[in-house]
């Protein structure tokens, strides 16, 4: 409760601050299951597309997209989710001109050139959810004034990869299947140990038996 | 064992190593990618002639112009496009003799402009500013409606052909200026 008051609080004093600009609203739900992370948000050109408000920029622009990201998979007693970006597969000049800031609960965690998030080039955890718990990204594009006619009318394209841990009776669980494994946080290296000393074995007789052959 | 075979011993533990690490972090995490998109408005008008009031005639070429003779053209913009605009325009009155073409800069002296739209305001640079935005769908009133050569043209003018062009261009008027006549028009950035 208090996490949602804070949550509400937040988004309203961030759609104050941007009063004179347009500020839009998406969601990011982490279902669990075969549907894992569903994406919503209005005016979005694709089906995972988060930015829906951050559409139609002209030069000197300032617009905000506030991202709601929420645990709704009740098969788990917490998750905890991840932000990372994509690097872009291609030069793209309009987000080399376009600035790109990122706040995760009011704090700003990133802010960058949109074409080089380096600081997010690795997982942000956006924190630990119980069911029904949520946090709020904000995201800010600014568009120079001197942004010249060579870029009306054009996009780009900027991905975010959203990871989740699911967790259930203090145990690492696959958040696709909902199966339990006997792993969990504090075990997964002994189980990788276990699966690298069979693969050992199995070289050590392979190697043997080829000895044994060119003898 | 030879130091060959040592080896590529080392290298396959090594890569066996790797799956088991990966194929065991990937089991136990859900990933899923959004392909955000942004992307940029433009600016774009249309500009139109017609020869009468009710736009049902569009201005077509005239022959054998006479001197005090009131023709009718009228020519106004249209903002196309969504995004608000500022409009600026021109008037280009050009002669032609055989294959020499020249602009007449000062074409005042020539031809009467009549029926000046109240809204566009004629600056030191030649151009005519409109002087409120034009919203997306929207119209200027037209920037004058009649032309009429002046009496007493010299005979340099007989046999000649006139072309009057009128011009326009358009800026984004949000983010630039508080109206035409200070908006950063051009190269300068912007729309």
């Amino acid at each position: 409760m208090y996490r949602r008051v804070l949550n509400l609080l937040f988004l309203i004093l961030f759609g104050l601050s941007f009063s004179s600009t347009a500020l839009a609203v998406s969601t990011v739900k982490f279902e669990g299951g075969a549907e894992n992370f569903v994406f919503y948000s209005d005016n979005s050109k694709t089906e995972t597309d988060l930015f829906g408000g951050l559409k139609d920029l002209m030069p000197g622009d300032t617009k905000t997209e506030t991202i709601t990201i929420k645990n709704t998979a009740r098969d788990y007693d917490y998750v905890k989710i991840f932000l990372r970006a994509e690097p872009p597969t291609e030069t793209n000049a309009l987000l080399n001109h376009l600035t790109l800031n990122i706040y995760h609960d009011n704090v700003l965690v990133s802010s960058s050139p949109a074409s080089n998030q380096d600081t997010l080039a690795s997982n942000l955890e956006l924190g630990t959810f119980n069911y029904g718990e949520e946090t709020l990204l904000a995201v800010e594009i600014i568009a120079p004034s001197d942004l010249g006619n060579n870029y009306e009318y054009t996009e780009g394209e900027i991905n975010w990869i959203f990871t989740a841990e699911a967790y259930k009776d203090g145990k690492i669980v696959s958040p696709n299947t909902g199966v339990t494994s006997s792993l969990d946080s504090s075990n997964v290296f002994p189980e990788i140990l276990i699966a690298s000393l069979l693969a050992i074995t199995i070289l050590s007789i392979i190697i043997s038996l080829h000895k044994i052959s060119l003898n | 064992m030879r130091r060959e075979n040592q080896i590529r011993l080392l290298i396959v533990l090594g890569l066996t190593l790797l799956l088991a690490i990966s194929g065991t972090v990937a089991y136990f995490t859900a990933s899923e990618t959004a392909h955000n998109i942004v992307s940029t408005q433009g600016v774009n008008i249309e500009i139109y002639e017609y020869a009468s009031p009710d736009g049902s005639k569009p201005f077509s070429e005239l022959s054998n112009i006479a001197t005090n003779v009131t023709y009718s053209k009228i020519p106004y913009v249209e903002n196309i496009d969504i995004e608000p605009v500022w409009v600026r325009s021109k008037i280009i009155l050009k002669r032609k003799v055989g294959d020499v073409e020249t602009i007449i800069d000062d074409y005042f002296s020539l031809m009467e402009i009549g029926e000046k739209g109240e809204n566009w305001t004629l600056a030191d640079d030649g151009f005519y500013y409109y002087n409120s935005t034009l919203s997306g769908g929207e119209k200027t009133e037209p920037l004058f409606k009649t032309v009429q050569f002046k009496d007493g043209l010299d005979n340099i003018y007989m046999d000649a052909l006139f072309s009057l062009t009128v011009s326009a261009e358009a800026t984004q008027s949000v983010n630039n200026g508080t109206s035409a006549l200070n908006a950063t028009w051009g190269e300068s950035g912007g729309f």
